[in-house]
Formats: structure tokens, sequence, C-alpha cells
């Protein structure tokens, strides 16, 4: 026994691993599953507090935390409740909020963050920044705006947590792949503001308080039939009971700077990515065109495949941006004046004069996107990054020569090219 | 001295046992003196080939003529001072009163198992010889696996008291000279009371015998001997044993199992890495999730940790008492099971899973996440059964590491124990070679294995002569 | 209880240099190149493993020339006693901060990922026993159980690097950084290289034969393939808000949270990054006995290895405790140190060098 003692003294770094492993052991014993001292927060929304309901004057924000309580039950639901409470910055109110419910704000599992569209008059960085200092909070966590309050907003996802299987981070991960062509994250809000253009995009959903129950409405009443490929049918589910409307139509605030800059409605959207290059899912719709086979009819076209090529010239100084979009289009729908199909599609052949009116419409539809970008002063699409790069010198004479830095857009003369190849 | 007083001072000599047998008759004039032990010898072959010879001999008997008449074989001239051992190995010692010399006749009989498929390593398809618990046996075994001039058996007598008989079989020309020569060294240090079963040697051989770690190779089948010692190893038969031991002994070895050189070449190289990923669950398992539970919740994914959140609420233990309850609930049910006669088995089963398990979770005793990950790691467990008493030391080790330290100390556990396993050389081969060091013709054979003909070359891990197995010519 | 330190192989050698190279540049190095080189900063790596090549070139030159010397026998016969002493004390202090800041640098990132409640003793209890452990036990059994862990590292590298590529963005970049901050960026950052002076310093218990320098400096390329790809990768899935967030290869998994319906994947970088810390730590520790046990030679090995602990927890707990401290400690003072392995080893390197070629040509 003596020699076998002597035998471990002669490892000692094994007597001190066991050791040390056995003095953190014993406590272990004792020791509680973090689970139940942290609250797992799945969204946060944030409100500003009202005048006539302030409690302590000094308060800024109200923050909202959808929050996971477990029961103990052996059917796994998952059963949230919205926690709340009002602090002069926003970590002051989480702390709160975790002292409400009497555990620690776990911030891990958070997929989503809901602002009051009354914040964004201010900065917005300067109230996301708690959020965006916590390390735990991932960079790929939504980011979206509402009209209504965050608290309401948070409530009525409850319901629909409880209710469905669709979660509001699903509608903005579809929002993102196939209507703004934008992550819409945390993270893409801060590369927008930091970026050079400072831009950052936002998808904005409201509340409407209608008969028939909850619903998630991807494509409202604004776009309508405008995303055939969209459309909220397959994406809504309707329980009995409920009058609150989660409505997504694609709405989407612009930011500058951290500020808001201006709403665009999802048609907006739509047409500014025709713009883009890296999106590809959309529809045209040529109104009233009429020809041998179609009379008054409204044809609407899905996007098959798209290529937007770019290229700059400088004329006196004066910068030509000429956007050459060559894209795939076939056709998804007819609507004559009467609401009838009239023809098989599957075999229509688009003419030159169908190709014509689609040129003109694109052209159009660009030229509006570009007056949207020009009006408000936002480079959404990112010319800046394009000209910078092509040719840095030209680029910083011109710039040098505005008055005003952030106008170029105004300034450059962009030529419109579209190539149609139908499918 | 008189036949009568010398039987008789042998007799007392052996303290009067009872097994003690002898006989002395007269013929003419001449005393005749048999000894021997009744429960080792046989007794027909004594009365016929001995008895009978010398009884119905007539004239003047001598030694000479003793030595002619006996009908035995195995017959050999010993002094006074051998007489003992001689009858205590299964001889019948006889004696003249006209000559002072004896004669010791080899008639060693008792009853032994029949060689059967050991429970331990089961084959699908292969031989199902399995050692038995006669060294006589195991030796055939072995030798009718190689009808060669190279087998070499080599005798030793371990203990004391029970003077066992352990033979070093070995492959001349292909086993290292100097591995043998080391291997009989420390044989013959050993100074112990008994050697009852070949695992007597297993911690006496090691090079570090307090070691947690497996150091000798054990196999209970001649084919898989046969197989180690064509790659150069020594095995070691004892007599009482049906494990044959084989050194050295790396970690692969146990990873490899005889069914694998009788299937596809491709399946066992994925049955191997189910083991490798058995051995590592089984270790790893508890302790991670117990450090999930305690340190990382937020690593979980959210539809996980709501099954966990919602199931563990009800338990009154905390995370760590709950799960050692468990698994000492698990290692009760295993050890009873063991033990408990085979129709009895089911009755266990029945209070173990049923009773315990089940109505455990709805009594909101245990939850069903910590069942579940207890069960996968006591059953990934017997991927490997071999090594199963080390696993599960280091399974429980793990287990302590993930509840005080979290994640640091798992991976800082791996990497002791790694480490240590490195610093391991057993008879000049590494712990965990061909791993590491990384010995690219040895993983022929390692976690990956290809077919038999791409397997030209003898493990390069320790010392062996001949490295080369198989001519060009026969691929 | 003895060191036992026994020969590496070529292999073992170039896994160990592996790590020494790869460990201490993904997880902190990738955010911090941003801020002076932007959008540009995969190029630092670049600049500076050249160097680095440079210095494992030289220690090939010289392993040739001396196969089988201690480094600090060479010296003391080139140059004396007295340059070697103090040559071997500034390494011994910079194996020493190099090890303060990398585990100042893995303790904030664990604190603030997944160890909320715990404190920096947990980890000094953690990293101590394993890390001197794997010190006292010697370089060889380092060097086995490092290719034990190659497969493993190499792997979830890989991995995440893979996963990586699904984070970048795919829009135009606005590359605005000038050569001179690049430069600025490899000075201020130098220190994170040249622990490649570690080969020097066991020049002695390096096997390596004559064909074989190629898997050596192979493993120096991979490591720095490596180190470029995961600082390219980071920049361009995080771009211009890289600054935000400090642990690299963490980020480039978390940005890609959940995998498969396996939660969060980013773990497996985690995993990585303990790993590697120990190893590192190790090497650090053993970089640290040898130059002790040069200085004093007459002292027990173990000492040094206690010395080591003693002041290390000292030092943790009352110099470095929270990043910024550890930055600002590792961008002004450390480069200084970085003399030693870009300007002191290479020159007195190169001087024994020619020296020895005179008098071969002579002869």
């Amino acid at each position: 026994m003596k020699h076998f003692v002597v035998n471990l003294f002669k490892t000692p770094m094994f007597l001190i691993f066991a050791l040390i492993t056995l003095i953190y052991a014993l406590p272990a014993l004792g020791k509680q599953a973090e689970l139940s001292r942290y609250a797992v927060v799945t969204a946060i929304g944030i409100d500003n507090v009202e005048e006539e309901n302030l409690e302590n004057p000094e308060n800024k924000f109200e923050v909202s935390l959808l929050t996971f309580i477990p029961i103990a039950e052996q059917t796994f639901t998952e059963t949230y409740k919205v926690i709340s409470a009002q602090g002069r910055s926003i970590s002051e109110a989480m702390d709160l909020a975790g002292l409400h419910i009497g555990r620690e704000i776990g911030l891990s599992h958070v997929k989503s963050v809901i602002m009051n569209t009354d914040l964004l008059k201010d900065d917005v960085s300067k109230f996301l920044d708690y959020l965006s200092r916590s390390k735990n909070m991932a960079a790929s966590t939504k980011l979206l705006a509402t009209d209504s309050k965050a608290k309401d907003f948070l409530n009525a996802v409850q319901k629909l947590n409880s209710e469905s299987s669709i979660k509001v981070s699903e509608v903005i991960n579809f929002n993102t792949n196939y209507i703004y062509s934008s992550d819409s994250s945390f993270e893409t809000f801060f590369k927008g503001m930091f970026g050079p253009t400072k831009v950052s995009l936002v998808p904005f959903l409201t509340i409407n308080d209608t008969e028939g129950g909850i619903s998630v409405a991807s494509g409202g009443e604004q776009s309508g039939g405008q995303e055939s490929s969209n459309g909220g049918g397959q994406n809504s589910s309707t329980t009995s009971g409920q009058n609150e409307e989660i409505v997504n139509s694609g709405d989407t605030l612009i930011f500058k700077d951290g500020k808001l800059k201006t709403m665009l409605t999802g048609f907006d959207m739509k047409k500014i990515n025709l713009v883009r290059g890296d999106y590809t899912t959309g529809s045209i719709e040529v109104k009233d065109y009429t020809d041998k086979i179609f009379d008054h009819a409204n044809l609407i076209f899905e996007i098959f495949d798209k290529s937007v090529q770019y290229k700059v010239k400088y004329e006196n100084g004066t910068p030509i941006f000429y956007i050459n979009a060559q894209m795939t289009l076939a056709l998804s729908e007819v609507e004559n004046g009467d609401g009838m199909v009239e023809k098989n599609v599957e075999f229509f052949v688009v003419d030159q004069k169908c190709i014509n009116a689609l040129e003109n419409k694109i052209r159009r539809s660009v030229a509006d996107a570009i007056g949207i970008m020009r009006d408000n002063q936002t480079d959404i699409v990112d010319f800046y990054t394009f000209m910078h790069n092509s040719d840095k010198k030209a680029f910083n004479n011109f710039l040098d020569s505005l008055e005003d830095r952030e106008d170029y857009l105004n300034r450059i003369v962009f030529k419109i090219g579209v190539d149609i190849l139908s499918k | 001295m008189k036949v009568e007083n010398k039987i008789k001072s042998l007799t007392k000599k052996l303290h009067n046992s009872i097994d003690v047998a002898n006989r002395v008759i007269k013929k003419n004039g001449v005393d005749v003196g048999f000894i021997y032990l009744k429960s080792i010898t046989d007794n027909l072959i004594f009365s016929q080939a001995i008895f009978e010879p010398v009884s119905n001999f007539d004239g003047q008997i001598n030694f000479e003529i003793l030595e002619q008449i006996v009908k035995a074989n195995d017959v050999s001239k010993v002094e006074e001072k051998e007489i003992i051992d001689k009858i205590l190995k299964g001889s019948v010692v006889v004696m003249l009163s006209n000559s002072e010399e004896f004669l010791a006749i080899d008639i060693l009989n008792y009853n032994t198992r029949a060689p059967s498929e050991p429970p331990t390593s089961p084959v699908i398809m292969g031989p199902r010889e399995g050692f038995t618990e006669d060294l006589k046996t195991n030796m055939t075994l072995i030798r009718r696996r190689f009808y060669s001039d190279q087998l070499v058996f080599k005798e030793a007598t371990v203990g004391d008291t029970t003077k066992t008989q352990v033979v070093i079989a070995y492959l001349d020309g292909i086993a290292d000279e100097k591995i043998v020569k080391e291997i009989k060294k420390k044989i013959s240090k050993i100074k112990i009371d008994g050697v009852v079963d070949s695992y007597y040697l297993l911690s006496l051989l090691a090079s570090r015998p307090n070691s947690v770690l497996k150091q000798v190779g054990c196999a209970e089948k001649p084919d898989i001997i046969a197989a180690k010692m064509l790659e150069g190893r020594v095995a070691i038969i004892v007599d009482n044993s049906p494990i044959v031991l084989t050194i050295p002994f790396v970690f692969l070895e146990d990873l490899q199992n005889s069914n694998d050189y009788y299937i596809n070449y491709i399946y066992s190289t994925f049955i191997r890495f189910i083991r490798l990923m058995g051995i590592f669950i089984s270790v790893l398992g508890p302790g991670a999730y117990i450090a999930l539970q305690l340190f990382h919740y937020n690593i979980l994914p959210i539809k996980y940790l709501i099954t966990i959140a919602d199931t563990t609420q009800q338990v009154p233990f905390t995370p760590f008492i709950e799960i050692l309850f468990i698994l000492l609930l698990f290692q009760i049910l295993y050890e009873v099971s063991l033990r408990l006669p085979s129709y009895l088995g089911l009755a266990t089963s029945i209070v173990g899973a049923l009773i315990l398990g089940d109505t455990g979770v709805k009594a909101g005793l245990i939850s069903p996440p910590t069942v579940i990950v207890v069960a996968i790691a006591k059953i990934a467990l017997y991927t490997v059964p071999e090594q199963s008493a080390q696993v599960n030391i280091f399974q429980f080790v793990f287990l302590v590491l993930g509840a005080a330290v979290g994640l640091l100390g798992l991976i800082g556990g791996c990497i002791y124990l790694l480490a240590y396993a490195n610093s391991i050389e057993n008879y000049g081969a590494p712990y965990l070679a061909p791993f590491s060091p990384f010995i690219l013709s040895d993983n022929k054979d390692g976690l990956f294995k290809v077919p038999l003909s791409e397997m030209t070359e003898r493990p390069k891990s320790f010392e062996n002569e001949n490295k080369e197995r198989m001519d060009e010519s026969s691929r | 209880m003895k060191v036992l330190d026994r020969s590496i192989t070529a292999w073992q050698t170039g896994i160990i240099l592996f790590i020494l190279l790869f460990a201490n540049k993904i997880l902190i190095l990738p955010s911090l190149l941003y801020e002076d080189a932007k959008l540009e900063a995969f190029l630092v790596p670049i600049f500076l493993f050249v160097l680095e090549l440079g210095l494992i070139f030289l220690f090939y030159r010289i392993k040739t020339k001396y196969p089988s010397e201690r480094f600090s026998d060479i010296l003391k016969n080139h140059y004396g006693k007295f340059v070697t002493y103090s040559l071997y004390v500034l390494i011994l202090v910079f194996f020493f901060c190099k090890a303060l800041l990398l585990y100042n640098v893995t303790y904030i990132f664990f604190r603030n990922m997944i160890y909320k409640d715990s404190g920096n003793i947990l980890f000094l209890f953690c990293f101590l026993p394993v890390v001197n452990h794997l010190a006292i036990i010697g370089l060889r059994v380092i060097g086995r159980t490092a290719q034990l862990f190659f497969p493993v590292i190499i792997f979830i590298s890989l991995f995440c690097i893979c996963i990586g590529f699904f984070g970048i963005n795919s829009s135009p970049l606005l590359y605005q950084a000038s050569i001179n901050d690049v430069f600025r960026s490899c000075l201020k950052h130098i220190s994170a290289f040249g622990d490649s002076i570690f080969l020097f310093i066991f020049m002695d218990k390096i096997k390596i034969q004559k064909g074989q320098w190629k898997i050596v400096f192979s493993f120096a390329g991979i490591a720095m393939l490596f180190v470029v790809t995961i600082t390219t990768v980071f920049i361009l899935s995080y771009t211009y808000t890289s600054f935000m967030h400090p642990f690299a290869i963490f980020e480039i998994m978390s940005y890609v949270k959940e995998f498969g319906g396996l939660g969060r994947i980013d773990i497996i970088s985690m995993v990585l990054i303990i790993i590697l810390t120990y190893f590192q730590l190790a090497l650090y520790l053993k970089g640290f006995m040898e130059s002790f046990h040069v200085i004093f030679s007459k002292i027990d090995n173990i000492y040094s290895v206690l010395t080591f602990n003693i002041v290390f927890v000292l030092a943790v707990n009352y110099v470095v405790l929270n990043l910024s401290k550890g930055v600002i400690y590792g961008e002004t003072i450390l480069p200084y140190f970085s003399i030693i392995s870009f300007v002191f080893i290479p020159a007195l390197v190169v001087v024994m060098l020619l020296k020895k070629r005179r008098k071969e040509r002579k002869k």
C-alpha cells in the first residue's frame, strides 16, 4: 500500500488534477442546472415609454422579452410568456426584467429583435448598442420594426408560437430570401451602417386588428396580385378566436447612418431589386397588352434568370453609369379583361412587341427605383463601391467637385439597358 | 531404509492428505512400493500399465527390470528430493527395497472441458474453438495452427505454492528475441505464492503495473492468438486459465476483432469506426451532457433545450446527483444480472427496465433525457468489451470532470489521458501506435482495414524480425 | 519526477510547428488586423509568414550544419556566455509573455461565451495541471499527442472554413487601405508571429532525416494557408463590422448559427480553441523550461515549472485580467520582444553560418 501511495506521488500533476476536480465536483453536486437559473429569451421587443405611462420620469425604454418558461410536463409544449420592464437604458430594463421573473436573462437564443417605429426617430445605434455588445446574441439575429407597440407584437407572436409551428423569424427569413434579397439581421444593419453607403434596411411588420383570426400573411393588400410566386397562400395559418394578424407586406425601413430615412413599400423594393444583381426571384407585369393572341390582357412574367452588369465612364468629370440588365423571363399568369385564361401559355412564344413592352416596363421600374434612391439620398444598391473600385481617382475627383458629397446619386447620369430572353 | 518407511515419510511430507494412495507388494523378497495422488492420476492406467506388469513378473526384480516392464512412455529416474514434486504433478513413484533409485511414471489425468466457443468473442463466420483451462489442450490448439518448427513453447513455473505452469509461445524468426528474453526474465523474477489465473500475470508483466490502462493483450481463441503470433507477438499460456496473454500490446488491438478478418474489409473498417465512436460516446457522453446542463446551456438548440427544460423541471435532484443516481442504478442492475442465475434474469430486466426506468420517469424522479444519455453511454461501452472496465472508469472520471469544470475539463482530461497513454511504451511498443506515432503501413490494419492482399508487412509499431509477410507475387 | 525529453520525428516537428504557427492567430488576430489594414487584412499574415518562413529556413540551415548540437552550446561557442545567457533570458520572458497573452485571450473568450459564472481560478485550475503534465512528460509525448489531435484540428479548421464560406458577402467591397496601413498593422501585430524560435531552442531534440525537410516546410505552409484563409473568410463575411467581432474563428461559425437542427455549431470552434490553447500553452511552457534550464543549468528542471506556475498565477491575477488590457499589452509591449525572433536570432544565426562557411572554404 505504501509503495502504491508513493508511486502516486511520483505523478503530482495527476494528484493535483484529481484534487482540483474533486474540489470542484463537490459543489457541483448541489449546482442547479443553468436552465433553471436563466430565462431563455427568444425575441426582444423595444418600445419607448409613453408620456402618460411614466412611473419614473427618467425611464426611456420599455423592453419586452418573449421568454420560454418550462413547465413540468411530458408534452414538450413550448410555453412562452412576455415579460416587460422599463428602464433608463436597455441594460437597466433587462436587469429589471430579470428581477421580475427571478432569473438571469439569457440572450443566446434570441432570434429576433423588434423595434417600435416611435423609437426610430433617434439614432437607432444608440439603443442597439447594448445588444450589439452582447457576446451571446448571435450576429444573425433578425432585426425588424413595427408601428404598433413591440410588446403587443410579441404577444401576437406568442399566440402564434403556441398555436402553430410558424415563427416570426421564419417569416422574416422568407422575406430575406424571396422579397428583399438582403439579409435583415442585426449584423447587416451594422454592416450597412459602417459600410461605404451607410444605408441599412430593416423589414417592417404590422399588426392589424381584423376579424377572422391570427394569421401570417406575406403579401398584403398593397402588392396584391403582383407577387404571384410569393403569395401568402401557403404561408398563412388560421385559427379561430383571435383577431390579430401579423402582416408582412414587404415594407422596408431605410436607415442612413443609423437614422430612419424613409419607408419603402414592398413594391418599391421590388423595383430596386431589379437593379441588384444578386436578386433573381420576382415577377414583372405587363398591363393591358394586346396582340394576335391577347386582347387587353395583363401578362405576368416570372424572372427565371437575371444578370446585371454595371459600367462607369466619365465625361468631363461626370460619371455615366450604365446598367445593363439581362433577364430570362417565363410567363406565369395571363389575366384578360374577364379574368379567363385564354390560351395554353405553355407554348406561348414572346414576340418582339411583347419584349418591347417588357423592356419598357423594366426600364421604367429601374428609373423609378433610381428616382426613389435619389430622392432619399440612399444608395441602397451600393453604386458607391462599384464606382470607387472601378476608377478610384476619377470617382474621388467627382466627389470633390460636389457641394454635398452625400448627394452624388443626383449627379450621376444613369443609362439603362435591358435584354430580354424568354424561356 | 525400508520401503514402508520411505512411503510413510513421503505420506507424512504430503500431510497425510486423503488423496495420497500407496501400495507395497513383496515380490521374491523384494519390496516394491508405489505412491501417487488419486485425484490427478488415472487409476486404470496405474493398475494395467504399472501395477499388473510388476505383480505378474516372475523372478528377482531390480531397478533395470522395473524400467523395462512398466508399460508407460513417460518414465524417468528421479532423485529423492524430486519425488514430492513428481507426485504432485501426477506421477506415480515406484521404489524398490534393493535399490536406492526411484522411478517416476507420468499418469496425470483429470477431467477437462472440451474446447467451445467462448462467450466473450463469438464470431458470425469463422472458427469457434476457444481455449480451455487445460494447458495441454491449449498448446494443442495452437500447435494445430502451426505445423512448423518455428513454433516454440518454453516452460516456466510461477508461484511458490501453486507451482503453476506457464508456457511462453512464440514463432522463432518472427518474434523479436529481445522481447522474448525480456518476458522470460520478467516471469522468472516473479516471486508470488500463487497464480490462479492468467490475470495475475497480466498486471505483473505490464511495464506500468499501477496504471489504469490495460497493457497486456488477452484472447480466448486460438485463431486470434495465432494471428497475433504471426505479427510477431509472444503468447503466454497459463495453466488453468482459458485466457492467453499476448505481448507487446497496443490499444488498437482491442479495436480489432476476429470478426473483422472474416468479413468484407470495407464493412470491417466501418465497424471499427463504430467501435471507436462507441468508446468516445461512452467515455464522454454523460460528461458532456452534464457539462451542457451545468455550464453551457446556451449551446443547446432551442428545441432540445425545451425538451430538457420541460422534463427536468419536475426532477427533485440537481442534475449531477440525478445522473450519478442513474449511473449507480445501472451499475447495480449490471452486477445483479451478471451474478443472478439466468432464470432470474428476466425478473431483473423487468424490475430494471420497466419498474425503475419507466416508473421513475413517470413519477418524476428522473428525467428521460438523462436516462437516454446514460443508457446510450452504457450500451456503447460494450462495443469494445475488452476495454469495458477501463472505459467504465473513464466514463465516471469524465462525468466528474464535466460536472466540475465543464467543457474545458472534458477536453483537458482528454489531452491529459491521451498524453499519459502516449507516455507508455510496452516492450518497445508505443501504446497508441500506429496513430501516434503515426505509422502509415500499420494503419492498413488500424482504423481502416485494407484487403488482405495489401497487408504485406508485419506491424512496425513494435520490434519483430522479418518484416515481410507476403510475397509480392501472391498479390 | 523526471522530465523525459526525447527526440521527435520530422512529422511531429511539423505538427508542433503547425500548432505554434496556427493556434494564436485565429482567435482575436483577424479582428485586430481589420482595425488598421481594413479589408486588406489578409495581406498582413502573408507578409509576416514570409518572415516566419525565413526564420524556419534559417533553422533548416543551422540544423543541417550542426545536426545534433544544442543551440545554446553553439551560441556559447561563437559568442560567449554573456550573449547566450542574455538571449535566453529574453526568450524566457518572450515565451512567458506570450503564454500570458494567450491565456488571457482564451479566458476572456470563454468567460464571455460559455463560462459566465466561473472565475479565473477555474480556468487556471483547468489549464495549469494539464499544461504542466504535458510539459513534464516530455517533448516526444507532446509531439505524439499533438499527432493524435492533428486530424481533429485539421478537420475542425476545414469545417469552420467551409461553414465560413456560406457567410461570405457576395456584394462588392470597398478596398481603401493603403500599403502603409498594411505595414503599420504588420508592425503592430508582429508579436503574434515568430514562434518558430521554439525550433531553435529544441534543436538537439529534433531528428530530421535528409529528405524530410519538406514535411516541416509543408506543415508551415499549411498553417500559413489556414491562417490566411480564416482571416480572409472572417473579413469577407463580416466586412465593415469586423471590428465588432473580436473572436474570429468563433464568429465565422456563429454566423451560421443553427445547422441542420444540430444546434449551435459554434461549439465546434470552441473545442478547436480549447485544444489549441492547451497545446500552445504547453509548448510555451516547454520553451520557458528549456531557456530556464540553459540559464540555471544546475537547478532541477522541475523548479522551472514551479517558477512558471507561480509567476503565471501572480501575473494573471494582478496584471492582466481584461481583454482591452491584454490587447494593449499585446500591441505595445510584445512587438519589442519580436526583435528577438526576427532580429537577434536571425542575425546571430546568419553570422554563425557565414563564419562556418568561411572556415570551410579556407579548408
